[in-house]
């Protein structure tokens, strides 16, 4: 987080991040590149180039979807999460040469514009196995590179943080248009079934995570709780909750995350200003509530983060009777100062 | 998550699960099935019946053939690949020198990959030697000493 | 729960983070070889053809400019006493055809280059048997023209194959014969419409069950130009009923224009099967 604006906050695992990225590409790249020139060798550069970017940046594309539902199920895949805009840059370079190239290859040096031989060389949009697959290719790439260029959290506070949110969930259209400008493109013309296999195998992991991932968010958001009293909902024992640490609650599809922290009980808002990451499985450190996807902090007792940061979260009522926890699920307006709910005998 | 992201990513899903299956078993569904033809090039040609002698190259055969009553022979090429020349012209050599190659015997032209017959003269062409001739670029392709 | 607790602005992931990341990019590193060398190993395997680019060859024959632009070598006679040819289509820089060009050079000699012996330099392309050449004005293709007409027994010996069907796909042979890996196939099909529509003379590719080709140029029932009328069918399995002619070495299909060019297709979603093609004012449409 930070008060202003730098291109790239270096730090060690951003390097790290960035430096097994660049490996991996380079090794896959050389190896594709390679074995085509020996094993095919009657092969151009151009196509060599074309296809090895493109499978590169399609391999990558799976991995950077499942990096979400994966530290859903699994917080170690946080990490993977903190830089995966990295990961989603790379992937837009490599595809924008996949398609400059091809741009070029195919429509440049005939009596038309590039760009207007794309969209009118081939016009049979009334037919699958004759649909122009290079548009679906063109308007996925447009689509990787507004993500790409809004990717610096400069433009996730000038958009809003909603508009942002909404242009970057594109990226689904966007992988549904790549596995259309696949089947309709290059499996029309490789006759290896491996090549379908391989798309099929992708979508089936990314499909499932999601699903799975979810199915156990919705079960989260349908618990359900005894009637309120004043007010005030009973959500679970005061042993259920560690210190320093949360549990979160759903009432009425909002979630909640009730914070213990010396002897203390204090509630705010489960999301996070910054981009939505759940603050309810964050930890307290140097009394402040840590997210756990970019390390934003917010204070527990007003939900505003410590100066000289601006962001702040909604706060709410608890209140401790015996053993058992109630929360009041009406919030107070973001930032706003509530005491905490006392803890007795703990 | 706020409830609306979770609600809009739900929806996404539901719509992604339906649509990708259905986009790749329709894509696999109309790849394309080409139907070979018949082909008439090079044109039909019947092989005499005994091969006299046979070379055997990475690219091609050549078969010196001839009839049961040795009245007729015949230069059979069978390529085994296509070819990588701009032309191929096949000379039997009477001189030495393939400088004039036109000073040569021109037997024929090899055109695209697939089985050629070209009646020889029946004038010993056992122990003779033929070129396989690249016009345009006017140099040798390969050698074939029977 | 576990009290270990990632932050990505501090320097260092907690061990247990670290661990299990270096665990996934273990296990992520042979995912990715593997899918690597499948798909290199796996793509067809690509043609042979040659395009001799940025090399220049001075080839000498007589010029046609019907069916489509050609400069017909001629190799001299076999032990027959038969002449053989070796025809080469022009075609032009890039994505055009050579009509153009050869329209400009006759204009600048002021001569009409049909049955005349000319000297053509150019970039040749060639695969399987066929040769076609690029003809570029930047390179000064005109070397050298004879002052009469070549002799009427070297010109181009045509023989009625008679009305046949074909089955094949529509390619364009510049790309096809050297210069694009692949030249064919649905991956290529924008760039050969886009050859063909810049005038590069469109072939019809037959393969038989052995894997081997015969290549037909494909013109209109008069030898009118049919680089509009083909458009939708390119790099496509298709079924064209033509009247085959076959000039020396090259076969021409001549569309016959109240007939039909079929596609060919596994399952047909959502498409006309067919075209009914025009042909006047020497162009074909559909």
């Amino acid at each position: 987080m930070s008060a202003s604006y730098q291109a790239i906050g270096w730090n060690r695992q951003k390097k790290r991040y960035d430096w097994f990225i660049a490996g991996f590409c380079a090794l896959y790249l050389s190896i594709f590149i390679v074995l085509t020139a020996i094993f095919n060798s009657q092969y151009t550069f151009e196509t060599v180039l074309i296809r090895s970017t493109s499978t590169l940046a399609i391999l990558i594309l799976h991995v950077i979807l499942c990096i979400g539902p994966l530290s859903r199920l699994n917080s170690k895949f946080l990490p993977l999460l903190y830089n995966r805009r990295h990961l989603g840059v790379t992937m837009f370079f490599l595809a924008a040469i996949h398609g400059t190239f091809s741009i070029i290859h195919f429509h440049a040096l005939g009596d038309v514009n590039p760009f207007v031989s794309l969209f009118t060389s081939n016009t049979n949009y009334n037919s699958l196995h004759g649909f122009p697959f290079q548009a679906l290719g063109f308007f996925a790439l447009i689509i990787f590179f507004l993500m790409a260029i809004t990717s610096h959290d400069f433009w996730l506070h000038n958009l809003s943080p909603k508009v942002w949110k909404t242009l970057h969930m594109f990226v689904y259209l966007a992988y549904f248009l790549v596995i259309m400008h696949v089947m309709l493109g290059a499996i029309q013309y490789e006759s290896h079934p491996v090549f379908v296999i391989m798309i099929a195998m992708g979508a089936i992991t990314v499909i499932s995570l999601h699903l799975i991932t979810g199915l156990k968010e919705v079960k989260k958001d349908n618990a359900r709780f005894d009637p309120a009293k004043n007010g005030f909902v009973s959500v679970c024992d005061i042993n259920e909750i560690e210190e320093s640490r949360a549990k979160i609650f759903c009432i009425d599809k909002e979630r909640i995350a009730v914070y213990r922290f010396e002897n203390s009980l204090y509630a705010i808002h489960n999301v996070c200003k910054h981009q939505g990451g759940p603050l309810g499985e964050g930890k307290i450190i140097d009394g402040c509530i840590t997210c756990p996807w970019h390390g934003y902090q917010y204070l527990p007792n007003n939900g505003q983060s410590p100066p000289p940061f601006k962001e702040k979260v909604s706060t709410y009522d608890v209140m401790v009777e015996g053993t058992k926890v109630w929360l009041n699920p009406s919030p107070f307006p973001e930032g706003t100062e509530r005491p905490g709910a006392l803890i007795n005998n703990k | 998550m706020v409830k609306q992201l979770r609600k809009r990513h739900l929806q996404v899903w539901a719509v992604l699960l339906l649509l990708i299956p259905c986009a790749i078993i329709a894509g696999w569904l109309v790849i394309p099935n080409q139907q070979p033809g018949n082909l008439l090039q090079p044109q039909e040609s019947t092989a005499l019946q005994v091969i006299l002698k046979s070379v055997q190259k990475e690219n091609y055969i050549v078969n010196l053939r001839t009839n049961n009553d040795r009245s007729a022979s015949q230069l059979e090429w069978i390529n085994k690949s296509a070819l990588t020349s701009p032309s191929a012209l096949i000379y039997k050599l009477t001189n030495t020198s393939t400088k004039d190659i036109s000073s040569n015997d021109l037997i024929g032209r090899i055109d695209v990959k697939g089985t050629y017959h070209f009646p020889l003269k029946n004038d010993s062409a056992v122990n003779n030697k033929f070129v396989l001739y690249d016009i345009i670029h006017q140099q040798v392709i390969d050698t074939i000493n029977f | 729960m576990n009290n270990e607790f990632y932050i990505g602005w501090l320097p260092k992931a907690p061990g247990g983070f670290a661990k299990h990341i270096k665990k996934v990019l273990l296990a992520l590193l042979p995912v990715m070889i593997i899918v690597g060398i499948t798909l290199a190993l796996l793509q067809k395997k690509f043609d042979t053809g040659n395009f001799e680019f940025g090399k220049l060859t001075e080839v000498k024959g007589i010029y046609f400019n019907k069916p489509v632009p050609m400069i017909k070598v001629v190799n001299g006679k076999d032990i027959w006493g038969n002449i053989s040819y070796l025809g080469i289509p022009l075609v032009g820089y890039g994505k055009h055809g050579a009509e153009g060009i050869m329209m400009e050079l006759e204009k600048e000699k002021n001569i009409s280059l049909t049955q005349k012996e000319i000297t053509l330099k150019g970039t040749l392309i060639y695969n399987d048997g066929k040769t076609i050449m690029q003809v570029n004005e930047d390179d000064n293709p005109l070397v050298h023209v004879a002052d009469s007409k070549a002799a009427n027994e070297l010109l181009q010996q045509q023989k009625d194959l008679g009305v046949s069907k074909v089955k094949g796909e529509i390619i364009d042979p510049k790309c096809y014969f050297g210069v694009m890996k692949p030249g064919e196939g649905k991956v290529h099909r924008d760039c050969a419409i886009r050859c063909i529509l810049g005038g590069i003379p469109p072939m019809m590719k037959v393969r038989n069950e052995k894997g081997e080709n015969n290549y037909y140029l494909v013109v209109g029932p008069n030898g009118e130009n049919m680089n509009n009328a083909v458009q939708d069918y390119v790099g496509e399995p298709v079924e064209i009923e033509a009247n085959l002619v076959q000039y020396d070495d090259w076969i021409v299909m001549y569309v016959k224009s109240d007939k039909l060019i079929s596609r060919i297709s596994t399952l047909a979603l959502l498409r006309n099967e067919t075209a009914i093609i025009s042909c006047t004012m020497g162009n074909c449409n559909k």
